[in-house]
């Protein structure tokens, strides 16, 4: 499902966020189809479903029939590393960006999984479980910047990351899969609704702390913080830069990175994408970070742009 | 390890008993470096014993430490012992060292990672930098794999990826499958892929999300254990192989031997039907 808009989105709870793309298509979610199919005689399944190019019958998963198939329950893939550390990509008859299970045996939000056949043997000669999980780059923006072709993401395993407008820890936790049990994911939330969710998820995995405060106010949390390497942001906030600046000062090392996801529309709904990206850098500037990169997320996600930069505190 | 009954026994268990150090070289060694250790004690403790005085005692621990030295240093006197031709079963463990701690932590406070003991098949320790760790990239292990042989897994930053098993076919055939994956299905398009086999990879199994049981899932008597296999399994994409075989079979033979005859014989009814 993962690349492609139409496939497999319909079930998420972000359904809604692709705008037009796929957003028509997805009103209807697969089981919807399915119900007809199953009542048909004989077993409804293959008869049903006929071709792989889905037929008459619109296929729950779209017309183009991007996903069917290659990504369905139980088809084989293989597994191997991504350029970034700590990522993967499985390759079957479409790719998938993927992350190494934590807590093999679980998803975290209803994500498709990938298990390897022949189980590793551990320090200890037991058969250890391996389990990768597939990272949806429309729910992701990190996932979306790295497919998009991020230079350097400063997330690698052992890394501590401030992972600042965590909501209900989807993303977080593959964050957590790629710093992987030498590293730390702190995520702070401030809504309660999402935070209780993603405390949930940190119950599984041992190597994020979730904080639920206000970012705005740093000062707050700072005993639960040690110094981190890296600082993801996607706070769409107007007063983002400040948010991300205040933070960095407080626990982000000198050189460490800062990834900063900008909404346009959340910074100002009036000015054109561009000029409000461009505030925004500027504003980075003044915060002692010298960005490096900025990348539209324009297949995944419309109007928002990612900010890799560099923080230099002695500047 | 409390001294006071150390300084006791040791002297005694070392004189009268005198162990073979071919035998328990290991419980001598420990016995020496307590010996050493505690000679200070020993001076007011031996008052128990009657039979043996301190320069007696010093003397024969100075005899059993020769004979440790001789036999640590050549293990000739062992063979000698025990009339065997195989190289004898020596087991020397490191002196005792109470500056050694536990063993290093491989990430420090600031979470760099200092070092990382990797077990090999010697079952020796190495110790492995972050810098190794670095560059054992897919591009760098080519150029280090001379020397040393190539890196079994991917290292930690990929948490050990197994190297490619191209020695099972059907391993190497789903990967040579993936390369060309670009002509199985006309509707589908894919970036151009002019890489190398992957260095390394493993083989998984897709499983569903927790609400696609019904719509993304192959039931399990369809499943099948290889790429290959699942795209033969496929009628209608077989059916389109086989077409597109004959196509490029018929363009091949135009104007040959076999392709000649079928002309003239085609000429031939053409005449008679006439």
């Amino acid at each position: 499902m993962a690349f492609t808009p139409r496939g497999g989105r319909g079930g998420g709870d972000r359904g809604g966020r692709g705008g037009g793309r796929g957003g028509g298509r997805g009103g209807f979610t697969p089981r919807g189809g399915r119900g007809g199919a199953r009542g048909g005689p004989g077993g409804g399944r293959g008869g049903g479903r006929g071709g792989p190019r889905g037929g008459g019958r619109g296929a729950p998963r779209g017309g183009r029939g991007g996903a069917r198939g290659g990504a369905r329950g139980g088809a084989k893939v293989i597994v191997e590393p991504h350029r970034h550390a700590g990522i993967f990509v499985a390759r079957g008859k479409e790719d998938m960006l993927v992350t190494k299970n934590l807590t093999p045996g679980e998803s975290v939000y209803g994500e498709k999984r990938i298990s390897v056949d022949a189980p590793a043997t551990g320090e200890d000669g037991a058969a250890t479980k391996i389990e990768y999980r597939v990272w949806n780059p429309f729910r992701s923006k990190l996932a979306a910047g790295v497919l998009g072709g991020l230079e350097n993401i400063y997330i690698q395993p052992g890394a501590k990351v401030l992972y600042i407008g965590a909501a209900s820890g989807t993303s977080v936790s593959h964050v957590a899969d790629i710093v992987g049990p030498t590293g730390n994911v702190y995520a702070v939330e401030f809504s309660h609704r999402s935070g209780r969710d993603l405390i949930n998820m940190a119950k599984k995995r041992t190597n994020v702390i979730p904080i639920i405060e206000d970012a705005r106010h740093p000062m707050k949390y700072r005993m639960l913080i040690g110094m981190v390497d890296a600082v993801f942001a996607d706070v769409a906030q107007p007063d983002q830069a400040r948010i991300v600046g205040l933070n960095c000062h407080l626990f982000l090392k000198d050189q460490g990175g800062v990834l900063i996801s900008i909404k346009a529309n959340c910074i100002d709904s009036t000015a054109p994408a561009a000029a409000v990206f461009a505030k925004e850098v500027q504003k980075m500037r003044e915060e002692k970070i010298k960005p490096s990169e900025q990348l539209t997320l324009e297949p995944f996600e419309r109007d928002h742009c990612i900010v890799v930069g560099k923080y230099n505190r002695s500047a | 390890m409390a001294p006071p009954t150390l300084t006791t026994t040791t002297p005694t268990t070392t004189a009268t008993f005198s162990p073979t150090p071919g035998s328990a070289p290991s419980s001598a060694t420990l016995r020496e470096s307590s010996a050493d250790l505690y000679s200070s004690y020993s001076n007011s403790s031996d008052s128990d014993d009657e039979d043996l005085d301190d320069a007696a005692i010093s003397r024969l621990l100075r005899e059993a430490e020769e004979r440790m030295r001789s036999v640590s240093s050549s293990s000739s006197g062992v063979v000698a012992r025990t009339g065997q031709k195989k190289k004898p079963l020596v087991v020397s463990l490191p002196k005792l060292d109470p500056g050694a701690g536990l063993p290093r932590s491989a990430v420090d406070g600031m979470g760099v990672k200092l070092v990382r003991p990797v077990r090999t098949a010697g079952m020796e320790i190495e110790m492995v930098t972050e810098k190794d760790v670095l560059n054992t990239s897919v591009e760098a292990t080519k150029g280090k794999g001379k020397k040393e042989g190539p890196a079994p897994t991917a290292g930690s930053q990929w948490f050990d990826l197994p190297r490619t098993d191209l020695t099972n076919p059907t391993v190497l055939r789903d990967h040579l499958l993936l390369k060309s994956r670009n002509v199985l299905d006309p509707h589908r398009h894919y970036k151009k892929d002019t890489s190398a086999l992957p260095e390394f990879s493993a083989v998984g199994t897709i499983i569903e999300g927790n609400t696609e049981f019904y719509s993304s899932r192959i039931a399990r008597k369809e499943r099948k254990k290889t790429i290959v296999e699942e795209i033969l399994a496929d009628g209608k994409s077989r059916e389109r192989f086989k077409r597109k075989y004959e196509e490029v079979q018929g363009k091949k033979r135009s104007g040959k031997k076999a392709d000649y005859k079928k002309l003239m014989e085609k000429r031939r009814r053409v005449k008679y039907a006439n």
